[in-house]
This record gives C-alpha cells, structure tokens and sequence, in this order.
C-alpha cells in the first residue's frame, strides 16, 4: 500500500471514548459503591488490512476492548464505526437486528481452544454454524465453503464428521480460525489467539494468522500479553494499563524508542532466549493497581521511577508526539527512555 | 573448578515413570537422564505433555495414582553420602523427611497450590513444625516471618494472618517460594512458577529466586516452556520431547549450538524480539503425540524434517557429542563420531 | 500382518473420534461396574414390579388360613432318605403347638412332596390390568403351601404382595420426579438465562419454599383431601403437590449450570456469528446440560422411594389395600414382630436394594456425564 492511499483511505475501523465501567454494587438493596473501569476513554483507529497489537498485563482491559468492539460486551459510552467499501457504519448505533447481520463482517478468535469449540457439534457443525446463522447460502453451498476452509487452515476433509475431543490444542485453534473465516469476515480480533498454545504449534498458528490476512485482506486487533509474539505479527501496537492506551506507535518505533516509562519496564522485563544476552531490568515496584480505585492523576505513578508532582494531580491524554507515536505522559518529550536496542545488550565475551 | 565438576547434588538416571490407563501405558517419563550440579541451576524445557512436570513429581515421589515410577535412579547427595530415592517409599519416613525439608517444590498455579482455608502464616508453620521433633512456636514464627520479609512481601505482618484469596497472584507465588523455603531446602523444584504471571512479576519472581540461591546456596530445578527465562536462569538445560531428555548440556551451549532437530526447531520457532521481519516463523511441522504405548522409535521422527531410515527403527541413546553435551539423535550421533 | 492390525486399530480410533456424546457417555457408563450392576437390579427389579403378576405365586389378596404368620419356604432338592431330584420341592407343612407357651409354630411334614414348576396354572389375574392370565412363572400348582418370604398375619404370601408393592413403589416416585423435573427446568432455565431481576424474584421464591417443612404439610394434606378418595388417588395429588415445592434444588442446579454455559466461549462464538437467544439456548445449552438433568433426575428418584416408603410406613402415604414396601413394612413396626417375625422385614432389603441400585446408576451417569473431562 503506497503512503498516499493510506493517507486519504479511511481507516477500517474508527473508536472514539470508548468506555466500559461496571457498577460495584453492595447489600440487598444493590447500592452503587463504585465503579470498576475496565476500559476508560480509549481512542484509537485501525487500518485496512493493518494488524494492530494490544498488549498489557493481565487486568488491564485488553480483553474488554476486543469484546466491547465486537458489542459482546455492551459499551458504557462511546462509539465504535466501521468503514467498509464507503460505507460508514455506527456499529454501537445498530439495533440487535440490524447488528446481527454486521455479524458476518466482524469476527472473533477466542484464547482457550478446549471451550471455545462445543464438544457436542462435529467439526463440519461448527464451522457452518456462522453461515447457517447468516442464512443466505444452501446446504450444499456451506458444506462446500467448510470443506475448503477446512483445508485451507491445515486439517484434512476426511475429518469433518469427527468432534473436537479428537483433536489436539492446535488443530482445534485452526477449527477456531476456520470458523471465524467462514462467512468472510473483514476484522477479526484475536483474543490470546496463541497464548495457550505450544512454542512450537505457536508458530504455525502464527503463521496460518498471517497467511490469511494476506490472502484474504483482513485486519486483526491482536490482543496478547507476550510482547515478542505481538512485535513479530503487529504493524503498530498499542499498550494498555488500567483500561487507558498508555502508548500508541508503530511497532518498531514502540520497541526502538519508547515514551512511555510503563513500556519501557514492561520491555526490559522480557526474557531473551539468549544467555550471552545481559538484560537490563527496570523493577516496578509493587503490582498492578486496582481498576475499581484508580489512583488519581496518572494511573501509573505510584510504579513510576520518573513520577513528579504533577503526575499525582492530572491525569495525561493521548496525544501525538509526531510520527503517529502517541503517548499518555507529561514528560514524553523530557525523558529519553530505553528501547530493546539499549535494554538486550550482547555481553562482552 | 575441577573439584566443583563432580559435584552433584542430584542425578537422575534412566528414570521411567509410567501411567497404567485403561487404553494403555502411558509412557510419561521414558528414560530421564541428567544431573544437577551444587548450587547451581537446571531448566528442563519442553512443551505440554512431554513429562516434565510428571519428572519433577517422580522426584518427590509424589506421582499421583496411578502413575508410578518403574524404573532408573534418583541418586540424591546431600554432602553426606548418597541415596537412591527410586528405592524409597513412596510413603516412605525418609522421603516424607525430605520432601518439604530437603527438596521442596514451586507449583505453576499459586492459588491452587496454597489451601484457601488456612493463613499463610499457618500453612508456613505447619511446613516448619512438621520437621520438628520438639515444636518450637516461637522460634517457628520467627522464620517464618523472616522468611516472608525475604521473599519481599509487602506488609508481612498483616499477610501473615491472610488467606491466599486476599493476595494477587504475584502475592501468592511469594507466599508460596517462602512456604517452600522455609525450611532451607537443598533442592528447589520450580514447575512453571510464572507462567500463570504477567511479565513485571515474572521478573521480579525469577530475580527473588537467583537471589535466594546466591544467599542460601540451593540447587534449583527450573521447570518450564519459556526459552526466554531459561536462558536467564538456567546454567545447565535439558530438553525433554515425549518422556525423554533429547538434548542437555550448558545454557550457552544449547543456545548457541544446539544439535537435536527438536531444540533447535523450538528455538526457531519462537519470534525473536527485534528481529523484526516480514518473514515466516520456521514452525516445526505436525503435532506433540501422546506417548501411549509408543512405538520402539525415536519419539521426534513423526516431525522430523531430518529423520532417515534407522530413526523409526529403534530408540536412539543419549549419547555426549562433546564435553558436557549430550544428545539423542541417530543423524547428529554419526556426525560427531 | 502387522500392518493389517495397525489398520484395524487406526479405523477404530477414528469411529471413536466420530462417536457423538451420548455414544461416549455409554461407553463411559460401561466401565463404571458398580452402576452397572445397579442397573442391572433396577432392569430386574422393574420387570418383576410390572410383571408381578406373572411373578408372584398366587393373589397378593387372597388368605391362607392355614398358614398365618409362617416362615418362609424352604426348597428342597435331596429328599431325607437322600435322594437327589433335579426338580426342587418343598413339604408339606403341620401346626404344632408349645406344650409350655401354647405357641404355634410350623414343621416340616415331610410325608407330603410339592414339586415346584416353571409356568403353572394357578390364580386368575389380569397382566397390566386388562390381560387376562391364569400362568405363573415359578411355584406349585397346589396352594397354600409355598411361600417364598413366608406369609404375614393374614396368611397373605409376603413374596407375591412384594413383587406388586415393587411396582407401587417405583413407580409412583417418578410420577414425583417428572412434575419436579418439568418445574425445575423451566424456573431454572429462566432465572438462568435471563438472570437480573428475574433471577432475584425466583430465588427468593426458592428459598421461601425451600424453608418449608415437607412432612407437617403432607400430613396437613392428607387429612385435607376428601375422604371418599381412594387412597392412590389421594396419594398421587400429595405427590403432584410435594413436587410443587420439591423442585427448588433441580432449579438450583438448572441455573448452576446456565449460568457456567451461558459464559463459555463457545456461547460468546455464536453470540459473534448473531445467534439469538432462542438458538443458543436449543442448540447449545440445552444438549450441553441434559446428561447432567439426567444425573440430577436418577438421584431424585431414590429420594421419592425412600419419603414415599417412609410416609407410609408412618401411616400417611399409601394406606391398605394398596400394596406399596412402606405399607408392607407397617407389618413390621413391633419389636415383637420382628423378634417373632423377622420375615416381615424383607421388603425393607428391597428398599435398600432399590436405593442404592439408583444411588449406584446416578454416580456412573455422574461420572460419565461428562467425557470429555
């Protein structure tokens, strides 16, 4: 895609002030106590045929996002709109109807393939199961398309008729994937799609991922919470802490040159797969805060080593540093912070 | 250094441990071989179902029904002589006085492992009075309390007196590294200690372990299928494919030489962090099988790009292609000789 | 040859991994012996409560005046001069008396031989109540003379009116078990699914009803219900009305169950594909928890027997002339009784035996319940 297209070209998918809070809620009488905010004002936008990386760990909303997008999760405030071939449309606006029909044009890839797929359906069942619930094709249509999805993600047709228990932990996030693409779908989210998966099987499901998108145009929000599997498949990344982006930027520029102090610890906490690797670590203190008492102004200062007055006062936007590197911190432009260039220094021999 | 070679702590040799299921034998440890220096640590590294985990109960003898440990030898030197665990009990007086004592284990999920009805600080009391002849309270206390302080938990005092679902995760896996070194083991078995952790605390886990290795000179066995923090922690590696150890030797070697197709398939599948390419993972082919009444055969050969005719024919033995390096492969064997 | 086998096992593994999920909870349910064995008994113990009539020796009505009050039968094969015949026997029997304690008791009168056969004429009866039959399946054509339990104190054949009290006993407990079957499922269903306030209202309700005493209410009901109904008919409207307030715990585990379901990410895939709520509950959460309703239902039914064997034993479930184990076991409410009549107390073994057969089955369909575990 040449830069002038990608400049006029709307983006795929546009989210602005997304929001989800839950009610805590105490007594018989379920008085509100508070409010755990799992997702807070999040303001991003995805490209056609663009995989954008969601990192963070665990309990910071990545996992809301991707289901609030895909309205699994109803959003508290805020609007998620699709841009397909001109077509605008407010997706969080669409009535249950009018929203099941978007289904086919939006899809899922789930974390766990043990519950992901219903043990009691054959191979063939679930697959067809998106088509059959679209409507529109014939039975001899659905078993044709299953059949070559089939074979396309890697598993033989032989075994349509087989059910789930008789598969291993990759070919059953392969069945996943198959079932995601059958009605042709134009934006999947894919939810720890490889988390639960062996190393070596990983790689192939990461590499069916990438082959599809390739062939089929799609756009992922790859949601995942190993930093190197989202730097090999992601074109830009976007780190969440505490239901906030903290830090948005394409993907080298994110590894290279972070902004954000929370990136680069996360960063230097990643182990190298190579002994001779000295791997300089920046030590958060204390653990991950508590998404129903966000502590006030920047929700990471009190792990911040850079953490100054104002920082416990005011709480930083997102905003663009240059470069399509954004960024939620008062200092961004002060701090020079280190990259995985200067975190994974070669020991001297 | 040439006196600190022979130094071993623990050898594993040959060792079997199989599950009698209705459908067959389950063959889940199938010849394990390799040895663990004094103070030092090991990885063992494989992916889900190679036996791992069921190797690192054999060692405790804590293998749950009906797996039982059939064959080879735990040789355990604890300064004072060896003994061979495999011809202990199960049950036996003197595993029961190592285990918890002498070698002691870090499980994968915390708050499973930890009994939600009981405070940390009883649970660490009870590891260390049950070694006592003479129970002493206080005393007992006191370590224990040292201990949480040791292991960097925060507000000690109070998490003493809490039970395992007032803590985070990162809390509970603390709890748990002082509840199993409470009494100074010799041998700390670590069975995916962070793999359940975000990374911030997976770091801070793995420092507070080489911490307390320097300090209270332990062995440690590191357990698990992240290349990425074996290679931090580890000084020797076994990689374990399907019950057996197909390669081991030195962290440097392993990772810098690695010979058996497993290995280095492992290591090539994995995205490297800043080798950002446009290109494939070179992902090894195939799925893990189960080892239920496996065929007389090497156990990779169904995913091996490099297998030729003797590899489906017979079980290739363990063989030291150089000093210290040891590995499984009929192709690599004959090449190094 | 080698290759051949490897096939074999290679076509049988794959029609395993195209077995549905009621084929794995068979095999499953298979291996568990205990369960089968249950099953087994509940097969036998239903067949002869149907059959009974065919069974039993004679009329579960008609009195032997010459036998009140006697010990079961004993079968004979070798007679006492030691002769062996393939075909069994009993004697004949005298009534003698204690010179002492003028008690009676019987003995063996053994100058009278009745051989016992397969399929006799005997007692007229109608088989589920309209197929007429005079054929018994084992005993003497002469009556009066064998009594396999013994006889009670009307000189009523205990073995006959236990057979016919089986067919009482385990059957009016499903009768029970299907109202709290139906009630449960649709009151759990709802407050599963739809959860929210709706949840809140029927989980109140359940807890009030659930707090009700059941045994002062059936006796509340029984003296409530007309006098001039017969005591079935009686019985079975105590039963329906139990089973309005019994069906609080299947509902329990009814919305358990959904609750679990309605989050699995299965549930979440067709919700993403547009599924709508009527489709996700037919097709994926009503097949993902019948094995275990089926569960739930074979522990409930024991249940039933034991509160039905229980109540009438105190006098307030089925009452004479019904023939039902409880009632059977009135007989046997004396220490004295017992003492003297020990034989009175077998229709309890058939309680226990019963109970524990469903006990037994429900924990192999427990365990197998769920396969892919």
């Amino acid at each position: 895609m040449s830069e002038d297209v990608k400049k006029t070209q709307k983006p795929l998918l546009e989210i602005t002030g997304l929001k989800k809070y839950y009610p805590i809620e105490a007594g018989i009488a379920k008085r509100q106590i508070g409010l755990v905010k799992a997702v807070d004002d999040i303001t991003l936008s995805i490209n056609k045929n663009e995989v954008l990386g969601v990192v963070g760990e665990s309990g910071c909303g990545k996992t809301t996002l991707g289901r609030t997008i895909l309205r699994i999760i109803e959003p508290t405030e805020g609007t998620v709109k699709f841009h397909f071939d001109d077509q605008e449309i407010d997706f969080t606006a669409l009535g249950k109807k009018e929203m099941r029909k978007m289904r086919r044009d939006i899809q899922m890839i789930f974390q766990n393939p043990y519950t992901s797929l219903n043990p009691r359906m054959t191979i063939l069942d679930i697959v067809a199961e998106p088509m059959r619930l679209a409507g529109g094709y014939t039975e001899e249509q659905i078993t044709d398309r299953v059949k070559y999805l089939i074979s396309k993600v890697g598993l033989e047709i032989k075994h349509l008729n087989r059910y789930p228990h008789a598969f291993s932990g990759g070919q059953r996030q392969r069945i996943g994937i198959a079932r995601a693409l059958a009605c042709g779908p134009k934006f999947v989210v894919a939810d720890e799609a490889v988390s639960a998966l062996d190393v070596s099987i990983q790689a192939q499901i990461l590499n069916l991922l990438q082959e599809l998108k390739e062939e089929y145009d799609l756009t992922y929000m790859f949601i995942a919470h190993n930093l190197s599997v989202v730097e090999h498949i992601s074109d830009r990344v976007c780190v969440m802490y505490l239901g906030k982006v903290v830090e948005l930027a394409e993907t080298e520029e994110l590894f290279y040159h972070p902004l954000h102090p929370y990136t680069e610890a996360l960063m230097s906490a990643i182990p190298v797969a190579d002994p001779t690797v000295k791997n300089e670590r920046i030590m958060l203190p204390g653990e991950v805060g508590n998404a129903a008492n966000l502590p006030e102004g920047c929700c990471f200062h009190p792990r911040c080593r850079y953490a100054k007055e104002c920082c416990k006062k005011e709480c930083p936007s997102l905003t663009e540093v240059g470069n399509g590197h954004f960024v939620a911190c008062h200092f961004a432009k002060q701090l020079s912070l280190d990259g995985i260039g200067e975190l994974k220094v070669k020991k001297s021999e | 250094m040439g006196e600190r070679m022979d130094d071993y702590i623990l050898q594993v040799n040959h060792l079997k441990t199989y599950f009698k299921l209705d459908t067959g034998i389950l063959k889940a440890v199938d010849d394990v071989t390799f040895k663990l220096r004094r103070n030092e640590t090991i990885g063992i590294i494989g992916e889900s179902g190679c036996g791992k985990s069921v190797t690192a109960h054999s060692i405790l003898r804590t293998v749950q029904n009906p797996g039982k440990v059939l064959g080879g030898e735990i040789l355990y030197n604890d300064g004072s002589g060896e003994v061979d665990l495999v011809k202990y009990g199960a049950d036996s007086k003197e595993m029961r006085r190592l285990r918890g004592s002498e070698i002691s284990m870090v499980f994968q999920e915390p708050m499973a492992s930890l009994s939600p009805v009981y405070t940390i600080g009883a649970q660490m009391m009870e590891a260390v009075t049950v070694h006592q002849e003479k129970k002493d309270k206080k005393a007992a206390k006191e370590l224990c309390m040292e201990m949480l302080k040791a292991v960097g938990m925060p507000n000690p005092e109070q998490k003493f007196k809490s039970y395992p679902h007032q803590m985070s995760g990162g809390q509970c896996q603390r709890a748990m590294i002082a509840l199993a070194m409470v009494n100074r083991p010799k041998i700390l078995i670590a069975d995916e200690p962070t793999t359940a952790l975000d990374v911030t605390v997976q770091a801070q886990i793995t420092d507070l372990m080489k911490q307390f290795q320097r300090e209270y000179n332990m062995s440690i066995i590191y357990i698990t299928h992240d290349m990425g923090v074996i290679a931090e922690m580890a000084d020797t590696i076994a990689v374990m494919y399907l019950g057996r150890v197909v390669e081991s030797g030195s962290a440097r070697a392993i990772f810098k030489n690695p010979i058996h197709p497993y290995t280095r398939g492992l290591l090539n599948s994995m995205p490297v962090l800043g080798r950002k390419t446009r290109e494939r993972l070179q992902a090894i082919e195939g799925n893990v099988p189960v080892p239920l009444d496996p065929p007389e055969e090497c156990g990779f050969c169904s995913r091996c790009a490099e297998r030729f005719e003797e590899c489906d024919k017979s079980i290739p033995p363990l063989v030291e292609v150089e000093p210290e390096h040891f590995v499984r492969c009929f192709r690599h064997q004959a090449a190094a000789k | 040859m080698a290759f051949g086998k490897k096939k074999k096992a290679a076509s049988a593994e794959e029609a395993m991994y195209m077995e549905t999920q009621w084929q794995l909870i068979v095999r499953k349910f298979k291996k568990h012996k205990l369960a089968m064995v249950g099953l087994i008994i509940l097969i036998i113990f239903y067949t002869l409560g149907i059959f009974s009539e065919f069974f039993a020796t004679q009329d579960i009505a008609k009195r032997s005046t010459a036998a009140i009050s006697m010990p079961p039968t004993a079968i004979h094969f070798v007679d006492e001069e030691g002769h062996f015949s393939l075909q069994p026997f009993v004697y004949g029997k005298k009534q003698e008396e204690d010179p002492v304690t003028w008690r009676k008791y019987y003995v063996d009168d053994t100058s009278v031989k009745h051989k016992l056969r397969f399929f006799y004429k005997g007692d007229p009866y109608k088989l589920l109540g309209f197929i007429p039959g005079d054929i018994h399946f084992f005993g003497t054509p002469e009556p009066d003379v064998f009594f396999p339990f013994g006889t009670d104190s009307s000189g009523r054949d205990l073995y006959s009116r236990v057979l016919s009290a089986l067919r009482i006993s385990l059957s009016t407990g499903l009768v029970g078990v299907f109202f709290t079957f139906i009630l449960g499922c649709l009151f759990g269903g709802i407050s599963g699914f739809y959860g929210g306030k709706v949840d809140t209202v029927i989980q109140r309700i359940i807890e009030f009803l659930m707090s009700m005493p059941s045994i002062p209410l059936w006796m509340a009901l029984a003296a409530a219900f007309p006098t001039n109904w017969s005591s079935l008919k009686t019985y079975f409207a105590i039963t329906i009305i139990l089973s309005l307030i019994g069906w609080t715990s299947l509902a329990r585990v009814v919305r358990g169950k959904l609750l679990e379901l309605r989050n699995e990410d299965f549930v979440t895939a067709a919700r993403v594909s547009g599924a709508t709520d009527r489709y996700i509950i037919l097709k994926h959460l009503l097949p993902s928890f019948s094995s275990y309703l089926i569960v739930n239902i074979t522990l409930a039914i024991p249940t039933m027997i034991l509160s039905e064997t229980s109540l009438s034993f105190l006098g307030i479930g089925l009452t004479p002339p019904i023939v039902s184990l409880g009632v059977l076991l009135q007989d046997a409410q004396s220490i004295n009784t017992i003492s003297m009549y020990p034989w009175l107390m077998i229709p309890g073994f058939f309680v226990v035996v019963s109970v524990l057969a469903f006990n037994f089955v429900g924990d192999g369909l427990r365990d197998a319940a769920d396969p892919y575990k």
